[in-house]
C-alpha cells in the first residue's frame, strides 16, 4: 500500500513537456529548421535582394535599384501575361468551386455507381501533371484527334484546341480542370458529410423541394467549405504553369497561354534575366500575400466552424 | 418524377459523369497499343495490339532508370518528412521552451511562401553546393514540410497525456516514446502525410526539370516530357505506351487503396 501511494502521487512523474532548455529542444526542431532556413527564408531573403540587381547566371550581379520594377510596369507581356494569369485563375476556381460542389452533390447519393464515380472523380488528381499534358496534348490533336472527332461526329465544326490563339487557354483551362476538380469535389464531400441530415430532411419535410433543400439550406451551411476549396484553388492556379512546360505552348499562340508563372520561368531559365525574374518572382509573392490576406479578412467572424 | 425513376436518372448520370472522368485514361491505354495510322483514324479498340509500342517506349529512353530514380527521390524524400516533421511536431506537441509560438509561427510561414517564387534562388545554391545534377538537389530541399509539421502536431496534440507517464515510468526515453508509441498510435496522420509526400515528389516537374539535365538523375516526369519532344511528333502510340508506364504505378496504388488516398487529399484540403 505505502509503495503504491509512493509511486503514483508522492512524486509526480515528470513529464515530457516539462523540458524547459532550449538546448534540449534544439536537435527536435533543428533538421526541420535547417531545411526551411536553407530553402525557404534565406531564398526569399535573396529573391528580394537579386529583385533589385542585374543578376544573370555568369557575371556577379550589379544593384539596379528599382529597374526591374520599372521595367514590369512597362513590358507589353508583362501586362497581357497578368490578364492571361487572371483570366485563368478565376475562370479554374469558379469551375473547380462550381463543378466540384456539384460533383460533390452527385458523389453523396447512394446509387449502385457511387464509389464508382468517386473512384472515377479522383483518378485524374494521382495523375502527374505531365502525363496529363501529354494525354490532352495528343486528344486535342487538330488534325483527327478523338475530341475533334466527337466534335464533328455530332455535327460540329472541327476546333484548333492548343494551337489557335482564341481557344488555346480556354483548352489549358479544359485540362486544368479535369486535373483538379477531383480534389476540390472531395473536400466538398466531406463538407457535406458534416453537415447534419437532419436539417435537410426537416426542410424537406415541411414542403421544400429538393433544389429548395439545396439552395437555401446545404449550401449556405457549407460556405466554410467553399472558402477553403475557393481560396485553394485561387492561389494554386495563380502560380501553377506546368502545364505550359509540358504542352510546348511556349506561352502561345501570340502570348495566350503565357501565364505568369511561365513568364517567370522564361525570363529566368532560357533568357537567364536572374533579376528582372526575381522582380516578376516578388511581384507574384505580393499577389499571393495579398490574396491570403483576403482570404483572412473574408474568413474572420464570418465563417461559423461547428 | 417517382421515386423510381429518379434514382434511375441519378444512377446513370453517375455512370456516365464517371466514365466521362476516366475517359482520357481509358484512350490512353487503348491508344498506347495502336499502330500509329490506326491511333486517329482507326477502331476506339485497336484490331491488331502492338505490344511493341511498349518495347520501343523501353528501349529508346532510358525509361527504366528514370523510374527507379524517381522511386528513389519519393521514397527518401517521404522518409525525411516524416523524420523532421514527427521530431519537431513532438517538440511543439509536448515539450515547453522558450518562443515556441514565435517559431511555430515561423514554420508556418513557409506555407505562405510558394516554390515558384523561390525557383532561382534555390537554383543558385545548389549550384553553389554542387548539387546540380544530383539527388541531393532534388531530395533535401524538400526534407522538411510545414503542413506535415502542423499536421502531425495537431494528431500528436490529441494523443492522450496518460501514455507519456507511463512510459517515463518504464524508463522511456523521448526518442523511443516518439518512435516506438507516438508515431505508431498515430500512424494514420503519419501514413496521409507519407501518401501526399510521395505522391507530390512522384509527380514533381518544374524543380526537376530545372535542377538535372542528365539522364542518370532525371525522373519520369521530366524524362517523359522529353521523349515527347522527340518522338511526340512521328509515332504518337509509343509516347502514350511511355505516359501509361509513367502512370501506371501511381494508378494501381490508387485502385488498390482508393479510399484512403481520397481520405487522406479530404483532410489536406481542409486543413492546409
Amino acid at each position: 500500500m505505502e509503495v503504491a501511494r509512493t509511486f503514483g502521487k508522492a512524486r509526480p512523474v515528470a513529464k515530457f513537456s516539462g523540458v524547459g532548455r532550449f538546448l534540449d529542444v534544439l536537435p527536435y526542431l533543428l533538421p526541420a529548421l535547417l531545411v526551411f532556413t536553407v530553402f525557404e527564408y534565406y531564398p526569399l531573403l535573396r529573391v528580394i535582394y537579386l529583385s533589385f540587381t542585374d543578376a544573370d547566371l555568369l557575371r556577379a550581379p550589379n544593384w539596379v535599384g528599382l529597374e526591374n520594377y520599372q521595367q514590369i510596369f512597362t513590358r507589353r507581356e508583362f501586362h497581357n501575361s497578368l490578364v492571361v494569369t487572371t483570366i485563368f485563375a478565376v475562370s479554374v476556381t469558379l469551375l473547380l468551386v462550381g463543378l466540384g460542389m456539384a460533383l460533390a452533390f452527385l458523389m453523396n447519393v447512394k446509387t449502385r455507381f457511387q464509389s464508382f464515380l468517386r473512384g472515377a472523380i479522383f483518378a485524374p488528381t494521382v495523375v502527374s501533371v505531365t502525363a496529363s499534358a501529354l494525354i490532352w496534348l495528343h486528344m486535342m490533336n487538330p488534325n483527327g484527334g478523338p475530341l475533334n472527332a466527337i466534335l464533328q461526329a455530332l455535327g460540329f465544326e472541327g476546333v484548333r484546341w492548343l494551337a489557335h490563339p482564341q481557344t488555346a487557354l480556354a483548352s489549358v483551362i479544359l485540362i486544368a480542370v479535369w486535373m483538379g476538380v477531383g480534389l476540390s469535389a472531395v473536400i466538398f464531400l466531406a463538407g457535406l458529410q458534416g453537415i447534419p441530415r437532419e436539417l435537410e430532411e426537416a426542410a424537406r419535410v415541411d414542403g421544400a423541394s429538393p433544389w429548395q433543400a439545396a439552395t437555401r439550406i446545404t449550401i449556405p451551411l457549407l460556405a466554410p467549405t467553399t472558402m477553403v476549396v475557393f481560396f485553394l484553388a485561387l492561389m494554386g492556379t495563380f502560380r501553377s504553369y506546368g502545364l505550359i512546360l509540358v504542352l510546348n505552348t511556349d506561352g502561345g499562340p501570340v502570348g495566350s497561354t503565357n501565364l505568369l508563372g511561365w513568364y517567370i520561368y522564361q525570363n529566368a531559365f532560357q533568357f537567364f534575366q536572374m533579376g528582372y525574374a526575381s522582380a516578376l518572382s516578388v511581384v507574384l509573392l505580393l499577389l499571393l500575400l495579398f490574396l491570403a490576406w483576403v482570404q483572412f479578412k473574408a474568413t474572420e467572424g464570418r465563417v461559423h466552424y461547428q | 418524377m417517382s421515386k423510381f425513376w429518379r434514382q434511375r436518372v441519378l444512377e446513370a448520370l453517375s455512370l456516365l459523369v464517371g466514365l466521362l472522368f476516366i475517359a482520357p485514361l481509358i484512350w490512353l491505354l487503348l491508344g498506347a497499343f495502336k499502330a500509329p495510322d490506326q491511333l486517329f483514324f482507326g477502331p476506339l479498340i485497336p484490331n491488331s495490339w502492338e505490344w511493341e509500342n511498349f518495347v520501343e517506349a523501353w528501349n529508346s529512353a532510358p525509361l527504366g532508370r528514370f523510374l527507379l530514380n524517381t522511386l528513389l527521390i519519393a521514397g527518401f524524400t517521404t522518409l525525411l518528412v516524416v523524420l523532421t516533421s514527427s521530431l519537431a511536431a513532438f517538440a511543439f506537441a509536448r515539450m515547453d521552451f522558450p518562443y515556441k509560438p514565435a517559431l511555430f509561427l515561423l514554420a508556418l510561414a513557409t506555407l505562405m511562401i510558394p516554390a515558384d517564387v523561390l525557383l532561382i534562388p534555390n537554383f543558385l545554391t545548389i549550384r553553389n553546393f554542387g548539387w546540380y545534377n544530383t539527388y541531393w538537389a532534388l531530395i533535401i530541399p524538400f526534407a522538411a514540410s510545414a503542413f506535415g509539421i502542423f499536421l502531425l502536431r495537431n494528431a500528436f496534440m490529441q494523443t492522450p497525456k496518460e501514455l507519456d507517464d507511463s512510459a517515463k515510468l518504464d524508463g522511456a526515453t523521448p526518442l523511443t516514446f516518439l518512435f516506438r508509441i507516438l508515431m505508431p498510435v498515430n500512424a494514420p496522420a503519419i501514413s496521409a502525410l507519407s501518401v501526399l509526400t510521395f505522391l507530390a515528389s512522384w509527380n514533381a516537374l518544374v524543380w526537376p526539370f530545372i535542377a538535372t539535365n542528365r539522364d542518370e538523375y532525371r525522373t519520369i516526369q521530366v524524362g517523359l516530357a522529353m521523349f515527347n519532344n522527340i518522338e511526340g511528333a512521328t509515332d504518337i502510340p509509343v509516347v502514350l505506351a511511355a505516359t501509361f508506364i509513367s502512370v501506371a504505378p501511381m494508378l494501381l496504388v490508387y485502385l488498390l487503396a482508393q479510399k484512403w488516398f481520397i481520405e487522406s487529399a479530404a483532410s489536406s484540403g481542409l486543413k492546409g
